[in-house]
């Protein structure tokens, strides 16, 4: 057994534990070029030195993967998702059990300061465990990333490197073991998501990449197109520069109240530009375009050479446990428009599925609202909502009641953001006393979701933490935020449910490009795509069961596009008609 | 992967621990007339009213023992407090409703506040006054139909916190002395 690591007796299940750590290449946009891995089995004390070795010298060998991976196995590392890469690369299967210490180190410290970040050396330093200096491991990497070719006394460098990380690894391993750190089960749950997220950037997300590279070779005559076209109808920008003067006197004829900074000065920042383009949909354009405008300056998407974006998904970054990739390297951050890039390889097609409103179904079942979950199940529930209130007759529909079912929707998506009543006035356009009543007709209606979310939080403030069905956990600040903790349920839930469609649905075979939020977009030759789409639905709503004992939140298809149509967000179709031309 | 994926059977259901419960105490129960604008109910419990002398001085009511009475005679009213609630509050008050003075005329305001009260009891109604009549009318709701959630401690120590170093028992007592003069 590896010295100082007591493996508890829960682990027993397991014939051997390996702890592993890989070496790859991976240039910005492209898949990981496998250089070697390192494995140690901690009972045996057994130890796995492969190189692997890649470059246009060395093609890819069929290499057999040096440890176990069935189910009497457990596989550990620190962000498995990149190990798991390899594997990909090396055509090897995935483990059945994953852990990965860097997941269960972020729910651990979920919510609370990580005063020495969450890189291996990091993790280690924070639990008391020496390592080899930032220095060394910045040299060692160096070293890998040239890209090769590395001669014999380069290999074993790099192979002692590795496998430095991996005694680091089973350190750590062994000490957050011994505090009772991992909740193994659950754990085990998310190790098999990072299999999953390793699937995804190994798909990525294919793209019309020639039309991608004009329009960034032509950022100057984009910025003044887009300019020109979208300001005729604002006349808010002099030369390049948004102009605040001439932006505040369109508001005033348009009666559009705006935040204001402690200074009197006008919130311009990107949160309240949305917010208020969602209440006033005439600055939708407006919006798009300043964001267009910072996306052409910060854009660093990245494209293999594959023609495929790929980007770290991030996974469990957010609080919630939602992935969190960077705006400005993955398609799906940046404006709208720049999405029309996405388009299926040739005789593919892509499709876009979410859950229909997926956090009040989640909601409904987990507050067990009987009226909530009606409204949910009647397909409407904005409009159901509206009639159980008794504002809409009960043959209503949405075409004879527009205003009150759009009232009512806002009022749903206030409580869902914790809005007050002065600001869900301000998007529905009316007094705030007006929206206060709609509030409170939302607790009249759905009074058992509102007595579950008090005592919800009750528990949670008591508690010092909340966390999901399966157990990711957030502890909560010194001055926690209400409406926060109330919507974590929904939120965190939520992310439960897309990782669990995520890893059914990659292990199912379904090529998934990119989980996004609430959705997935999926690609697959059109031969297959109709009973991908239509399985990928199943998956989803099965997921949802599951999470939620077994309330079905169904899941719909936004999108399917054929190459060589592209991907459209309507949001953004206004400002890719102005570029299409730089695209074609 | 080769294992069967089931992991239905790790959730956990932690959201709601009903051990881990809170009491929204009453540190104040204020002793005041129905505001006009809002719905109101009366607790239908006779066991949760309570005849008694009270002696309003600087926006404050006071509580004024039996065996001061005559010698704050003129000071105080007779009422009945009567345990209240506005609707969507969670602390209720107490209705001071004027009773029958001892000379037997007929007082439209009292009379039709004791109404407002009565109706009060199994309807959400607001309180008006209308000067030109000389008596209180009372509005009733039509469209609501939750009911009032009423604090589950006896009347007893709900006076204990209404009137929480505001009973006068002695001639002693701040108020009694500013009013005879002596302060």
């Amino acid at each position: 057994m590896m010295e100082g690591v007591v493996i508890p007796a829960t682990y027993d299940r397991f014939a051997t534990i390996w702890v592993v750590d890989t070496e790859f290449v991976a240039r910005d946009g492209d898949r990981p070029d496998p250089v070697c891995v390192v494995a140690q089995e901690l009972r045996s004390g057994r130890e796995e030195r492969v190189w692997l070795g890649t470059s246009p010298a060395h093609p890819i060998r069929p290499i057999p993967c040096p440890y176990d991976l069935g189910d009497d196995a457990l596989f550990v590392s620190f962000t498995a998702s990149a190990e798991l890469g390899v594997h990909l690369a090396q055509g090897w299967a995935m483990p059945c059990n994953v852990l990965d210490l860097y997941v269960e180190h972020l729910r651990i410290t979920n919510g609370r300061d990580r005063p020495c970040g969450t890189s291996l050396l990091g993790v280690m330093a924070s639990y008391g465990i020496g390592s080899m200096s930032a220095g060394v491991k910045d040299a060692c990497r160096d070293l890998i990333m040239v890209g090769g070719p590395w001669d014999a006394q380069d290999q074993i460098r790099i192979l002692d490197y590795c496998a430095e990380d991996v005694v680091g690894t089973c350190d750590l391993f062994g000490r957050m073991v011994a505090l009772d750190h991992i909740d193994l089960d659950r754990a085990l749950v998310r190790g098999r998501y990072m299999a999953a997220v390793a699937r995804m950037e190994w798909a990525g997300i294919p793209m019309d990449h020639a039309g991608l590279a004009n329009i960034l070779d032509h950022r100057d005559e984009v910025r003044d197109r887009l300019i020109t076209q979208v300001d005729a109808d604002y006349g808010v920008y002099t030369g390049h520069k948004f102009n605040v003067g001439a932006f505040q006197w369109y508001l005033m004829p348009e009666g559009i109240a705006w935040p204001r900074l402690p200074s009197g000065r006008l919130k311009l920042d990107d949160d309240t530009f949305k917010d208020r383009a969602s209440a006033y949909p005439q600055l939708q354009p407006l919006y798009e375009l300043r964001r267009s405008l910072s996306g052409l300056q910060t854009n660093r998407l990245q494209i293999g050479r594959d023609g495929r974006n790929r980007a770290a998904l991030m996974p469990f970054a957010w609080k919630t446990g939602r992935n969190q990739p960077s705006n400005s390297r993955f398609i799906f951050g940046q404006s709208a428009w720049w999405r029309s890039f996405i388009r299926a390889d040739v005789g593919c097609g892509l499709a876009y599925l979410d859950w229909d409103q997926q956090e009040f179904g989640i909601a409904a079942a987990l507050s067990g609202d009987e009226a909530m979950k009606a409204a949910y199940q009647s397909g409407d529930p904005y409009l159901a909502f509206a009639k159980q209130a008794g504002a809409v007759p009960e043959d209503g529909t949405k075409d004879s009641h527009p205003s009150e079912r759009d009232m009512f929707k806002a009022c749903v998506l206030a409580v869902q953001y914790g809005m007050g009543a002065e600001a869900l006035g301000g998007r529905i356009d009316q007094p705030a006393i007006a929206a206060q009543d709609l509030l409170l007709l939302h607790r009249r209606t759905y009074h058992q979701f509102w007595s579950w979310s008090d005592q919800m939080l009750e528990t949670a403030l008591m508690r010092g933490w909340i966390e999901t069905v399966f157990g990711w956990r957030c502890h909560l600040p010194v001055q926690p935020n209400d409406r926060s903790i109330r919507n974590f349920p929904m939120q965190a839930n939520g992310a439960e449910m897309l990782r669990l469609a995520c890893i059914n649905a990659t292990e199912a075979g379904i090529e998934v490009c990119a989980p996004v939020h609430d959705a997935v977009l999926i690609h697959g030759p059109l031969g297959r795509l109709d009973a991908d789409i239509d399985q990928m639905k199943e998956i989803m709503t099965e997921a949802s069961r599951v999470v939620l004992d077994g309330f079905a939140i169904t899941a719909g298809v936004e999108q399917v596009c054929h190459h060589p149509d592209r991907f459209m967000d309507k949001r953004g179709a206004g400002l890719w008609s102005y570029l299409s031309q730089w695209a074609a | 992967m080769q294992n069967t994926f089931d992991p239905s059977q790790f959730k956990l259901d932690t959201l709601v621990d009903p051990t881990l419960v809170t009491e929204t105490l009453l540190t104040n129960i204020p002793v005041q007339k129905p505001n006009r604008q809002q719905f109101i109910r009366t607790h239908p419990d006779p066991a949760y009213t309570y005849d008694a002398a009270i002696l309003p001085y600087d926006g404050e009511s006071y509580l004024v023992a039996g065996a001061m009475l005559p010698a704050l005679d003129g000071e105080y009213r007779a009422v009945r407090l009567q345990l209240s609630i506005a609707r969507g509050g969670l602390v209720p008050f107490l209705w001071p409703l004027n009773l029958p003075g001892g000379d037997g005329r007929p007082n439209m305001w009292n009379e039709s506040a004791m109404m407002s009260a009565r109706k009060a009891q199994d309807a959400w109604v607001r309180v008006m006054s209308d000067q030109a009549q000389g008596m209180y009318i009372t509005r009733e709701a039509k469209g609501i139909e939750d009911e009032p959630q009423w604090p589950e401690k006896p009347m007893v120590e709900l006076l204990g916190i209404a009137f929480d170093g505001k009973t006068i028992t002695e001639i002693e007592h701040p108020v009694v002395r500013r009013l005879m003069g002596y302060a």
